[in-house]
């Protein structure tokens, strides 16, 4: 079986073991029942049914080998079939935007807004495989700061602080740039 | 005849409501988001209107709808530019374009090419919005007298059509689906005041907002997709001027039933929930193909192919926004975003809406009109720039994107935890469209399950479960069948397909 296949089985099993996970939950629920009546575990419960029913049907139909894929042999026309060519692949940067994402956003309430964006900002770009770097030190600056006026003096809305020194630091910007 | 002088009364004092500074202002601002977002290939112009939301917080209900709305409006014309120049679609639903806007190019007609999707866009636009003007006031009268059934209907058709209209496998848009409406039932059950998947905490309590979703899914799984492939930017080789020439009244009357086709079907597309602009483009293209005059010339650089396709995007909006204003229900992505935005100032959308807030929805009708007028201009006007902005790095407008979207999570209910939410539907929809599972039917599922289970729920506590109340009374049951209908076409179709594969074979 090729990797393809291999990764679609896990995909079903996953989905499969999934809606198990929640029609087990769903009977769990806290519900006073009412006879003659659908209660609040119908619904998840019916949807968690469906998942499964589609999950094994695929698992089913990829064993058969009757499960096609729609392909780029089957594009209509030319400029079809370049928008599905698979462009040359870079998983490292993936990996990387990901864990950068999971990295800024749970260093967010801790450092703050502004030294926290400007820095993801900077290797998002440079992860982006953009070299530039004075864009990359210029446009991250005054991006991050823009985005801390426009969204905290004319949005109104308190974006993270930070703890600690990162809080106070954060405080003194807010009052060098005049925002309460 | 009295309620058509009150609608065009009402109009009249709507335009008049908007001729000031501040609307005009962000009808200017939303067509250029709109059109910007739209020609950038990466973004779309949901996009634009999932980045622009945040800002509309502080802003009165109006301005900020109506903000919104000409981003919508003018988001399904923006992407024409590369398709027809560069053979680069900026939004999926300019695709079609490749197929006779860009060979017209090549053919040194670019210029009229350009002129042809102006035409098409202001004209279908047009079609839509008078008959967004003139119909959904009565139907807003009628749909005061609907009940669960007739919602759960109309919402089953909803979803139903997602699976219809939408090239995936049916297995994996069921699942899809089902996995949507799963995530809408997160929280506090609002008929029963159960937790459900709350894991007993206060954020979900809450439950999952379809925002974060919608934004996760499109906008940041979309980015991540692109990471993957290094952020290679497509070159850019220009091959015509550029420039807009219309085409002569005489031309346009020639594709009058082209005209009339597209535009029908895309309104007729956009009122359906979960049918957005994108397939309608696909489907005026593929009717047109079908029964058009000139349809052996079509993707030779027919003009018919232009009309087909932009008409019917642009004639969706319309569509889309009768259902969202006449009965709370989302035709679109989009209006499912700005439903999110009506919600936020505290409006209802729905049929009491005519009643409470008359002078908002003939606002919101005035500055459609006036937003065509500005389009025209900046069909001229704009086409230079545009492809200027093309040429800015993807690397660091992506990266200011994840910031801009991550700040709209952050801003819903000023908590760290919906940017995780975020994250958490980022990775989902960059691993279901990995693994040819469609985000569309999980989208819509988010956003319509709520009000398919409640209406649903309500039907059979209502009629003492008898599921066949909704085949009796004749709105739903003409709704109940249109939905089985296009079930069995979704089931049916790709069998015949591959039948007829197999005798061609």
């Amino acid at each position: 079986m090729d990797k393809k296949k291999s990764q679609q089985l896990m995909i079903s099993v996953l989905l499969i073991l999934f809606s198990c996970i929640c029609y087990y939950m769903a009977t769990k629920f806290v519900v006073t029942k009412t006879p003659g009546r659908l209660g609040p575990d119908f619904w998840p419960k019916m949807l968690c049914i469906l998942i499964f029913v589609f999950s094994v049907a695929d698992i089913i139909l990829i064993y058969l080998n009757i499960d096609k894929q729609p392909s780029i042999l089957e594009a209509k026309t030319d400029e079809e079939a370049e928008l599905v060519t698979l462009d040359k692949k870079y998983p490292l940067l993936l990996v990387g935007g990901m864990v950068g994402t999971g990295i800024y956003i749970f260093l967010l309430p801790i450092i703050g807004f502004i030294i926290c964006t400007t820095f993801y900002l900077a290797a998002i770009m440079f992860l982006g495989r953009y070299r530039n770097k004075k864009v990359i030190v210029s446009s991250s600056f005054i991006g991050s700061f823009i985005l801390l006026i426009v969204f905290s003096k004319i949005v109104y809305i308190s974006l993270p602080t930070g703890i600690g020194f990162f809080g106070e630091f954060t405080f003194l910007l807010y009052k060098l740039l005049g925002v309460s | 005849m009295n309620t058509f002088i009150q609608i065009l009364s009402s109009l009249g004092q709507g335009i008049i409501a908007d001729l000031n500074l501040v609307t005009l202002l962000m009808i200017l601002v939303g067509a250029l988001v709109g059109m910007i977002c739209a020609a950038v290939p990466g973004l779309t112009l949901i996009t634009g209107i999932i980045l622009v939301l945040p800002f509309t917080y502080v802003m009165d209900a109006t301005n900020a709808i109506i903000l919104l709305t000409a981003i919508y409006l003018a988001g399904t014309y923006g992407g024409a530019f590369p398709a027809i120049l560069f053979k680069i679609p900026g939004d999926p639903i300019h695709v079609p374009l490749l197929w006779d806007g860009y060979p017209m190019a090549r053919l040194g007609l670019g210029a009229k090419a350009l002129g042809w999707t102006l035409v098409s866009t202001i004209s279908g636009g047009l079609f839509a919005v008078i008959l967004l003007v003139l119909v959904s006031a009565p139907l807003a009268v009628v749909a005061l007298k609907f009940s669960s059934p007739e919602y759960f209907a109309i919402v089953f058709l909803g979803l139903t059509s997602v699976l219809f209209l939408g090239d995936a496998s049916l297995r994996h848009s069921i699942v899809s689906l089902a996995l949507g409406l799963l995530i809408s039932t997160i929280g506090v059950d609002a008929m029963f005041g159960v937790d459900r998947f709350t894991f007993n905490t206060d954020l979900l309590r809450g439950g999952v907002d379809y925002l974060n979703v919608l934004i996760g899914v499109y906008a940041v799984a979309e980015i991540l997709a692109r990471m993957e492939q290094g952020f290679a930017a497509p070159s850019l080789k220009l091959v015509s001027k550029v420039k807009t020439t219309l085409p002569s009244f005489k031309e346009f009357s020639n594709l009058f039933p082209t005209y009339f086709r597209s535009s029908i079907l895309g309104t007729f597309i956009g009122f359906v929930p979960g049918a957005g602009a994108t397939i309608a483009a696909f489907l005026g293209y593929g009717v047109e193909k079908q029964v058009g005059k000139n349809r052996k010339q079509l993707g030779e650089g027919a003009p018919e192919g232009i009309m087909a396709s932009q008409a019917a995007a642009t004639s969706s909006v319309g569509g889309a926004l009768i259902p969202l204003l006449t009965l709370g229900i989302p035709g679109s992505g989009a209006t499912a975003i700005l439903m999110g935005a009506f919600l936020l100032h505290g409006i209802q959308p729905g049929p009491g809406i005519f009643m409470n807030n008359g002078p908002l929805i003939y606002a919101i009708y005035g500055s459609l009109f006036l937003c065509l007028a500005l389009m025209i201009i900046l069909g001229f006007l704009s086409v230079r720039p545009l492809m200027t902005i093309l040429k800015a790095p993807e690397a660091v407008t992506s990266s200011f994107i994840l910031v801009l979207c991550m700040l709209g999570a952050y801003a819903l209910r000023s908590n760290i935890q919906d940017v995780w939410i975020l994250f958490v539907f980022g990775l989902v929809g960059y691993v279901l469209t990995r693994y040819n599972y469609p985000t569309t039917p999980l989208v819509l599922g988010a956003i319509l399950g709520p009000l398919a289970e409640s209406s649903f729920l309500t039907t059979m506590i209502s009629f003492h479960n008898d599921w066949t109340v909704l085949f009796t009374r004749p709105v739903s049951a003409v709704f109940m069948i249109l939905a089985l209908i296009s079930l069995l076409v979704a089931v049916l179709l790709p069998v015949l397909k591959r039948k007829k594969e197999l005798i061609k074979n």
